[in-house]
């Protein structure tokens, strides 16, 4: 990613000066948009198994051919 | 279990006298006269068999229970000519409304509407117990149907060639060896217990209260369901109109509550005067609190003891799948019975009744198992990714098929059958072997109705010889429809579709000939090939 400082920032601030609970909203409604623009399964499947500690994760660039492997 | 007399009646029978003392010898026997045994019983004698039908209770018990029937379910009514009475009495609606909140408008809805033209409406709500007299009234009429009133089972055992009860009739008990007998004695079937099978599954921790009331109002008869509303904060609420302005009103009412409370007339009623605004006249039907659970039976077939309907399996009631899927039981079962006993198939085609009926119960598990937790999720995670789809729902198209109050039940495709032959061509259309074929109107009527209730073959000008026990419908002899029909399962000039008694596609050919129709023959009526 060309811009990874840009991005947690802007990921960051939206949480700027919310509750605990709103933030959870929040991180609730961006992660099912974030699904929408991915609107794969199998890839969405591998980014839970990695936030779990499950798997360890791979370059952005490896996703979308290698996920199944 | 309750006791006999607190159960509210709805029509009474007179007792069944003067068995005591026999000993009955019959080939088919089916244990309770619910809306599945009574389906099942009536589906084989119609094809000519003797049944007898035990039921414990003298009545049919009034009160809240089933009340949508889905399209699946008044097709195979309408094979037995119950459907048209259950459709005219019935309240017909195809549009689902989900709201949130204080919302009017509302954050999702569905229309259930098919885009070909088919027989039966999406969905009929009436109540069961109406359902119930209906199929009684038919089964009456049948002088190779004993309906035996008051009449409970005590013990049971099955044999290689038979199963043995012990049955305690009003005036005495008496003992009956049957060929095949037929578990359809609800929830908490006695017969599993008799024989102690397990019952393995998910108890959901949640009550529920619902409220049946007589209001006059004109509002369109459509599902509407509410997550969070000001009347029942936190919870949910779902709304269906029945029959003679009787409204069901179904409220979460949450895991820790006070029991005793919602067991009163005037808690329930003051909720549902907030439901419905005050001053809004309503009478009471009927209140019932309840809670549910998703559990199934390992297998359904037990020697000669075959469970069907609530008996081997129980699912939570958002999407219309207990009744619903019990009646699938019933279609499923009794084709594959019939053929048994007339020795046209071998023993061996009930172990598909058992593939086929678990992979129904289990796809209706899953369902209403994801149902139930969408609606009552089980952590704050979850509970706040609940909250953002239906957020975002409002204005966002994508995150409404994340919407869940409750997937409606529609016919299970069997996509793995063993009674299936896989296909070896491509075809455009989606009624694949292992699914029901679709329906559509044909100059006699409607072609489900054509297809009748034994193998046919399906085709496209087919000349060819067909095995014993298989009719030839030809598209290319139907006036009106057959270019819709051609359209709709994608058929080509001498393809084919080999059809089940149960209206489920077996197999399917561009160039069928006696020999491959013979052996997708064999194989659905269990037999290898």
């Amino acid at each position: 990613m060309a811009d990874p400082d840009d991005v947690y920032h802007l990921v960051s601030q939206m949480h700027e000066g919310k509750s605990l609970h709103e933030s959870m909203e929040l991180n609730a409604r961006l992660i099912l948009c974030l699904i929408n623009h991915i609107g794969n399964s199998s890839i969405i499947a591998h980014a839970v198994d990695v936030a779990s500690g499950k798997v360890p994760g791979r370059a952005s660039h490896e996703l979308v051919n290698n996920v199944n492997s | 279990m309750a006791g006999i007399s607190e159960i509210p009646v709805w029509r009474k029978y007179a007792l069944t006298l003067g068995k005591a003392g026999c000993e009955d010898l019959q080939t088919i026997v089916v244990v309770g006269a619910g809306p599945v045994g009574l389906t099942l019983a009536l589906d084989l004698a119609l094809k000519g068999h003797s049944v007898t039908v035990l039921n414990r209770l003298d009545f049919i018990p009034a009160g809240s229970k089933a009340i949508c029937f889905a399209r699946r379910s008044l097709d195979i009514w309408n094979r037995m000519g119950v459907a048209q009475s259950i459709v005219a009495e019935g309240v017909q609606w195809d549009v689902g409304k989900v709201f949130w909140r204080d919302a009017h408008e509302p954050i999702y809805q569905f229309d259930l509407r098919n885009s070909v033209e088919v027989q039966m409406p999406s969905f009929v709500n009436i109540p069961q117990y109406r359902v119930e007299e209906l199929l009684v009234e038919r089964l009456c009429k049948l002088p190779n149907v004993d309906l035996r009133w008051g009449h409970e089972v005590v013990s049971a055992s099955t044999r290689q060639s038979d199963a043995r009860i012990e049955v305690k009739a009003p005036d005495g008990t008496y003992t009956i060896g049957t060929e095949w007998l037929l578990a359809c004695d609800g929830s908490r079937s006695p017969l599993r217990n008799m024989l102690g099978l397990a019952f393995e599954g998910r108890v959901f921790e949640d009550n529920f209260l619902i409220a049946d009331i007589r209001i006059k109002q004109d509002r369109v008869p459509e599902r509407w369901f509410w997550f969070d509303p000001p009347f029942n904060p936190q919870k949910s609420a779902l709304l269906h109109k029945q029959p003679n302005d009787i409204w069901r009103i179904d409220f979460q009412l949450g895991w820790k509550i006070d029991r005793e409370k919602w067991l009163r007339d005037e808690p329930v009623e003051s909720l549902i005067q907030s439901f419905l605004g005050p001053k809004v006249p309503f009478e009471k039907e009927w209140y019932s609190v309840y809670t549910f659970q998703c559990r199934r039976m390992q297998r359904f077939v037990h020697g000669r003891i075959v469970f069907a309907g609530d008996s081997a399996h129980l699912v939570s009631p958002f999407g219309a799948r207990g009744c619903n899927g019990g009646i699938a039981d019933a279609d499923n079962l009794a084709w594959k019975l019939d053929m048994i006993i007339k020795r046209t198939a071998s023993r061996e085609l009930l172990g598909s009744y058992n593939e086929e009926a678990t992979a129904t119960a289990d796809e209706n598990i899953r369902h209403s198992t994801r149902a139930t937790d969408f609606m009552t999720p089980k952590s704050a995670g979850s509970e706040a990714l609940r909250d953002a789809v239906l957020w975002l729902a409002r204005d966002n198209e994508f995150a409404r098929e994340f919407v869940n109050s409750g997937r409606l039940s529609s016919a299970v495709n069997y996509p793995y059958s063993s009674l299936s032959s896989n296909d070896s061509e491509p075809w455009a259309s989606n009624a694949a072997p292992g699914s029901p074929a679709p329906d559509a109107p044909v100059d006699t009527g409607w072609l489900l109705a054509a297809l009748g209730n034994r193998f046919a073959l399906l085709s496209d000008g087919y000349e060819g010889r067909l095995p014993p026990g298989i009719t030839s419908l030809r598209v290319d002899r139907v006036i009106d429809g057959g270019q819709r029909i051609r359209h709709l399962y994608d058929l080509t000039p001498g393809s084919a579709y080999l059809i089940r008694p149960d209206q489920y596609v077996a197999a399917r050919w561009r160039e069928p000939c006696f020999e491959s129709i013979e052996a997708a023959l064999m194989r659905a009526t269990g037999g290898v090939s």
